[in-house]
């Protein structure tokens, strides 16, 4: 029971931490905070449920498709609404970008209501089968969920370290002026890293889309959970955010079953808290 | 107070004043709520848009409000109008608390921390169903019985909404909003001209968050009625949009925006009921993009007199 539970937190963690990285990656290179990240999750969810229905795709071309779908609609919103960040001199960016990604929140999230109705939906099963990993029984999907959102934050992690926009991008993180002077484009690369960071939301969305089903509200949780991996693995760093992905994942599950499924959510905020009282750089954020 | 100040104060109690003779009685709800919405908003204001901090949890306060005045209606049988001051009290005593507990935190962890309590707040409202009703609700009574108990309601929470704008035209002029004011735009420079900072961080958010619970008491004991969809984050949204849509930081930005969106909610509830929360948020989204200042930045520019005088918060 105890290895069914890890296992399964370490999938379920591993999708957090593929939604952290993503803030994590648009904290470090614009600055900012997406409010409406969750809803790039939502609505990758919903492109992966039409794409396999309407269009009737395999898993593995309807999740890609999600991902353009969101990189592309995350690419416009930083375009068209966010790029006053960089293009102006702006005083506060936080607090602009903090009440124009609420505003998108809310946005969205009434659009889904009216688009894609408030119905609950559930595409098929990725994988029919089940998987056994160490005599433990675990649904296809699941397994499925997590092994591409790790392929996904390791291969981002490898696309910071070894290609020249990763560096770029580390570059912008370490110091905006200092990687203008050395000829890396701001604005390119804002809606770029913009895109990705949707993407990966979306990403997650179409995986764990077969697991929990879908509606329009739910962009909500997985924000928190993006915060916390956040607050937990510190600013800006990705392996941070794996770590701290896997460990509320692994602390969650196991808490919902030993203690009560009615805190599970509260041991995520008790654990951003403590980190946040404590360590507030997180595991592997620098002062 | 200025000159301009006085004048639309007394244009809006006269207006206020006239309306329910004009207008079909059903508008006299709409209307309430607006006064509902602008006291809410100036609280909200005065947290963010004076003090600069992003309460994303300032929905929770009326429902702590209007809880505690209808418990205290309830249970011991505190007449209405103490009970806003109860509301009031006690709301302004937790944003003390969750005030003090801000302070280490800044930027979007604050948004994180006022959030989650927002969150536990709207948990625990419909977890305890045996005091708080649940979803369903609790009754609460109104200030008047009566036929004309609508009409009188409506007149409260005028004169309610003009105490609350008082109150913060006499912040935005006096010391204590100059402090408020340091603190918003340069932490480090207040903090060595000798600003207190802590104090009037916790004293911002404690004061909004006590208006807040006002408007929440005056909302059950107008409608009779209070349910946990007063602290949700729908309510959040229109907060956030309202204070944006009329002009963040400024004195008539709240009840302009207030007016704007309860109104427009009304006028446009017969052929697009479901759509609104969607238009508001485009409007709030092209607001933040192309007008920073919202409606206040219009007026602003078509009257030139007025220049100068009222601080852009967001943009430059």
């Amino acid at each position: 029971m105890l290895l069914e539970l890890i296992i399964r937190g370490i999938t379920i963690g591993l999708v957090y931490a593929l939604m952290g990285v993503g803030l994590a990656l648009l904290n470090g290179v614009m600055r900012i905070i997406n409010f409406a990240h969750g809803e790039f999750y939502m609505i990758g969810g919903y492109m992966a449920y039409y794409a396999s229905t309407m269009l009737g795709f395999q898993f593995y071309f309807s999740v890609p498709t999600a991902m353009i779908i969101t990189f592309i609609l995350g690419a416009v919103v930083e375009k068209l609404l966010l790029s006053p960040i960089h293009t102006q001199e702006m005083e506060k960016p936080m607090d602009y970008a903090l009440i124009m990604t609420f505003g998108l929140l809310l946005f969205f999230r009434q659009l889904a209501i009216k688009v894609f109705g408030p119905f609950r939906h559930k595409p098929a099963d990725y994988i029919t089968s089940d998987v056994y990993i160490l005599g433990v029984k675990i649904s296809g999907n699941e397994v499925l969920a997590g092994a591409v959102s790790a392929i996904l934050v390791i291969g981002l992690a490898i696309f910071i370290k070894k290609t020249w926009r990763g560096r770029g991008w580390r570059a912008t993180t370490q110091s905006r002026q200092g990687a203008k002077i050395n000829g890396v484009d701001i604005g390119k690369e804002s809606w770029i890293a913009c895109g990705v960071a949707c993407a990966l939301a979306g990403a997650a969305g179409a995986l764990v889309a077969p697991i929990f089903t879908l509606s329009p509200t739910i962009g909500g949780s997985p924000l928190v959970k993006s915060y916390e991996v956040m607050a937990i693995g510190g600013l800006g760093s990705i392996a941070g955010s794996l770590v701290a992905g896997l460990m509320l994942g692994i602390t969650e599950t196991l808490g919902a079953f030993y203690i009560s499924s009615a805190y599970k959510d509260a041991i995520g905020f008790l654990m951003m808290g403590f980190f946040l009282l404590f360590r507030p750089q997180g595991l592997f954020g620098q002062k | 107070m200025k000159k301009n100040e006085i004048i639309v104060a007394v244009t809006i109690i006269v207006l206020g004043l006239i309306a329910p003779k004009v207008l079909p009685s059903v508008w006299i709800t709409v209307l309430s709520m607006a006064f509902y919405y602008a006291i809410l908003t100036i609280g909200w204001n005065i947290i963010f848009g004076y003090t600069g901090l992003f309460s994303y949890g300032h929905a929770a306060f009326p429902a702590i409000g209007g809880y505690t005045s209808a418990l205290l209606a309830q249970h011991i049988g505190l007449s209405p109008f103490l009970g806003l001051l109860a509301g009031a009290f006690i709301a302004g005593l937790l944003g003390i608390v969750i005030g003090l507990l801000i302070l280490r935190v800044h930027g979007f962890y604050l948004c994180l921390v006022t959030w989650a309590f927002a969150e536990v707040v709207n948990v625990i409202i419909t977890a305890e169903h045996q005091i708080t009703g649940g979803t369903g609700g609790l009754l609460a009574p109104t200030f008047f019985s009566g036929p004309n108990a609508e009409l009188f309601g409506y007149f409260m929470g005028l004169g309610l909404m003009m105490f609350a704008f008082l109150i913060s035209i006499l912040l935005y002029h006096s010391r204590w909003g100059l402090n408020l004011f340091a603190v918003r735009d340069d932490i480090d420079a207040a903090e060595s001209m000798g600003i207190k900072t802590r104090f009037w961080k916790v004293f911002g958010f404690a004061f909004g968050c006590s208006l807040a619970g006002l408007a929440g008491a005056y909302f059950a004991h107008f409608l009779g009625l209070i349910d946990p969809g007063i602290g949700g984050l729908d309510q959040m949204g229109y907060v956030c949009l309202i204070v944006i849509i009329g002009g963040l930081g400024t004195v008539y930005g709240p009840i302009l925006g207030s007016f704007f969106v309860v109104i427009t909610k009304e006028l446009i509830s017969g052929y697009a009921s479901g759509y609104s929360l969607l238009i508001f948020s485009v409007i709030m989204i092209l607001a933040v993009r192309f007008l920073s200042g919202g409606f206040m930045e219009i007026i602003q520019v078509i009257s030139p007199r007025l220049n100068n005088r009222y601080l852009k918060f967001v943009n430059k």
